[in-house]
């Protein structure tokens, strides 16, 4: 009884430490972008597109900065099969000076972004996926004239060694190009949290 | 029947190759007047084989250097936070000024740089800095952010011991991590790990010459108590806890070690063979619940495939010996002097309270509350505090600002263990246990900063198992008038100074505000005759929020930096 009473101990409060929470099947609602390097954009903006690979990313995390260049080559891969790749900063820029949109442009300039970078100022964007860490990977992909979020998770599974990753993202968005369900639709995010703003 | 011989010889050689253990990192030593801290959130490659994991390092990847700090000496301290979120630096075991503590109050923004500094009044010891904001405590330890502080004074130097660190003297910090699939650290709903991680090093081990050796030890888990032992049981001696050296060693074969607490002990080698190989083990079978780390489960939250079970806590290797190593165990150390519950003059008990069911674990049925102050002592007084816990948890009781002396456990002074005999600033409780400490409240009175107590646990902590206590003097000081107080030069290069110089001391705190908004500077309690260094910041306008000591009014005024 007691070992009972010790395993329900903490639990109401923990629960509200979940990070990762589930948002595969959400519809996503089409959502205005503000890119540091490709003006502003909407999804209509990709007349070609059947998906994005939305990748919620920022300037300071020492793990997101392992995938800049990864992130182009995804976009040089799938862009001309309709799938882009959208790379959104939704840190609070008021809080973390490194985040502002100065700092964004530099560094999509420094590194060559062919993909958008996007500033979520109001954090609207993130919220929807409920996103919890950068970099954080999701695929949306257009059913029917609406879109849906058909993997979520983690670029790969190896920060400094991209050769010995597995591409969990570029495998969801070639199953989904061939029709086919995602085999792996869901992995572990990891890297820097990202905290939100309180109203 | 070769080829047999062959294989045998094939597989040990490759377990040689494939060394089962990594030699620890030793944390390099650092011994200065004025310390630049930089968190950082970072990498490291913690796990074997696949992805890195995320860390928080200070001025590296992973805890932090160990600080020398000299007894009677001025220290600095300029702490630059550049995590994405908040945090503070608690100098645990410290006798200091509250507002210097680093403890919740002392929140450093992302981006700013905090600067207490104090006269080092701690006796030769082992001592540590954590985090400690208020929440998010377990997260950014268990992510690595901390370091040891080895305190140096003349009294220890002249006793006969091994004292040149990494070769005869090493810290140790023993902890555990639990890691998902993508090596990360589990922190939500994980009170103990599955692995080890010594001085942020997994599968440990740690070359020892062959002679009298001195290991630092400190507790750094979540939760999980160390009954510690050598594998082949062999006697080691204590001779220091929590606040410095003991009066004599004391010579035991197993020492328990609670989350927050040091022991340093003496451990002779030199006669073991080189070559030969022995382990630190935690001999934690066979604990009852209540045992942090006793409970069966593997799995869950309070699951751990360590739990219950005798295991390696760090492997020893022995090597050859350094020149001139030091011999003999000395048979006396201090002549330290301890408070008896007799001076007290003042008498507090605190009981453990909530557990039950969904309710988490408190101090007197009060969870933590940033605005109450829980208790309001009297500088100089001399106080005994009784903490009793009659639930069903053990806990690690944790007090800022003072070493204290335990007189009694259960009420008895016979019940208080050989190791735990000198100055202290944790202890055990277990269940059905109460346990008494005499402390003298010297030095810093500040009745509107808090020093806090609580359980060092990281969930029980971060859950609310702390309270906060004022030390206060009644004697009064005189309001600022706002007109008394200028800066200058203004535009400044590189150092502010502020024109009233009768202003030293009634100035509680001092801020440096961007034009953003964003906090870059916070000094508490200033020394004003020194000027402020701003040579560091970009050309810009700041404001600068004086807080008046004596009203807690905040002054704002404004500077040009070039």
């Amino acid at each position: 009884m007691k070992r009972v009473l010790a395993i329900f101990l903490f639990l109401p409060f923990l629960l509200q430490a979940q990070t990762e929470v589930s948002v595969l099947g959400k519809e996503i609602l089409p959502f205005e972008m503000h890119s540091v390097n490709k003006g502003n954009l909407n999804f209509n903006s990709f007349p070609n597109a059947k998906g994005f690979a939305v990748i919620f990313f920022c300037n300071h995390c020492p793990m997101a900065k392992l995938y800049d260049k990864r992130m182009q080559e995804l976009d040089q891969k799938f862009a001309v099969q309709g799938v882009h790749v959208l790379a959104i900063n939704p840190m609070d820029s008021l809080v973390y000076e490194e985040e502002n949109w100065k700092e964004m442009v530099k560094r999509a300039s420094r590194n060559k972004f062919v993909v958008p970078y996007v500033q979520d100022g109001s954090q609207e964007i993130a919220k929807q996926f409920q996103a919890q860490h950068t970099p954080q990977a999701y695929v949306v992909w257009k059913e029917e004239g609406r879109w849906f979020v058909r993997y979520e998770g983690s670029f790969d599974d190896n920060g400094e060694h991209p050769d010995s990753a597995t591409p969990f993202l570029a495998n969801a968005i070639s199953d989904l190009l061939e029709g086919k369900p995602v085999t792996a639709p869901q992995t572990e995010s990891f890297g820097c949290r990202i905290f939100y703003r309180k109203k | 029947m070769k080829s047999r011989i062959l294989l045998f010889s094939l597989f040990l050689l490759s377990l040689k190759s494939f060394g089962q253990y990594n030699e620890i990192w030793i944390p390099g030593l650092e011994d200065a007047s004025t310390y630049n801290l930089n968190v950082y959130d970072t990498l490291k490659q913690l796990r074997p084989t696949g992805n890195q994991t995320v860390t928080i390092g200070v001025n590296g990847d992973f805890w932090g250097p160990t600080l020398v700090l000299h007894k009677g000496q001025d220290v600095h301290m300029n702490v630059t936070n550049h995590l994405n979120d908040s945090t503070t630096v608690h100098w645990h075991g410290m006798h200091l000024p509250a507002v210097m503590d680093g403890g919740p109050h002392q929140v450093i923004p992302p981006g700013a740089t905090w600067q207490p500094y104090w006269n080092v009044s701690n006796r030769a010891g082992t001592y540590w800095y954590h985090p400690h904001l208020h929440t998010m405590t377990t997260e950014q330890l268990m992510k690595g952010m901390g370091g040891f502080i080895i305190v140096q004074d003349d009294e220890e130097a002249a006793m006969n011991l091994p004292r040149t660190y990494g070769a005869d003297d090493f810290p140790i910090a023993l902890s555990s991590r639990k890691y998902t699939a993508a090596n990360q650290i589990v922190i939500a709903n994980a009170a103990y790990g599955d692995y080890m991680l010594v001085n942020g090093t997994s599968s440990p081990q740690l070359t020892l010459p062959k002679q009298l050796v001195r290991l630092r030890i400190l507790n750094v888990e979540n939760e999980r108590g160390y009954n510690l032992g050598f594998s082949d049981n062999r006697n080691f001696y204590i001779i220091a806890n929590d606040g410095g050296m003991l009066n004599a060693p004391v010579q035991v074969n197993r020492v328990k070690l609670m989350v927050g607490e040091r022991i340093e002990i003496l451990v002779d080698l030199s006669g073991d063979a080189v070559g030969s190989s022995l382990d630190l083990t935690a001999y934690n079978s066979g604990f009852a619940l209540g045992f942090p780390g006793g409970e069966p489960n593997t799995s869950g939250v309070f699951g751990s495939l360590l739990n219950n079970s005798d295991f390696v806590a760090l492997h020893l290797v022995v090597a050859n010996p350094t020149a001139n190593p030091v011999v003999g165990i000395p048979s006396s150390l201090s002549n330290e002097v301890y408070w008896t519950a007799n001076d007290a003059t003042v008498s507090r008990s605190i009981a453990v309270t909530g557990g039950q069911g969904p309710v988490p674990f408190t101090f007197d049925n009060t969870g933590f509350n940033m605005t109450t102050i829980n208790k309001t002592v009297n500088l100089d007084a001399i106080e005994k505090w009784t903490v009793t816990n009659n639930q069903i948890f053990g806990h690690a009781f944790h007090i800022h600002d003072v070493e204290f002396k335990i007189v009694a456990r259960n009420g008895s002074a016979a019940n208080v263990g050989a190791h735990e005999q000198g100055w202290k600033d944790v202890f055990y409780l277990p269940v059905n246990e109460s346990v008494t400490f005499v402390a003298k409240f010297n030095d810093y009175a500040d009745a509107e900063h808090p020093f806090m107590y609580h359980c060092h646990f990281g969930l029980h902590e971060d859950a609310g198992m702390m309270g906060q206590f004022v030390v206060v003097n009644n004697v009064g000081t005189e309001e600022i008038n706002e007109s008394e107080i200028s800066l200058y030069p203004n535009p400044t290069q590189e150092l502010l100074h502020i024109s009233n110089a009768n202003l030293n001391g009634r100035i509680y705190y001092v801020t440096v505000l961007n034009e953003m908004g964003r906090t870059v500077m916070m000094l508490p309690s200033p020394d004003l005759s020194r000027g402020i260094d701003v040579s560091h910041l970009s050309a810009g306008i700041y404001l600068v929020q004086l807080t008046d000591k004596a009203s807690k009014k905040i002054i704002v005024k404004k500077f040009i930096k070039e």
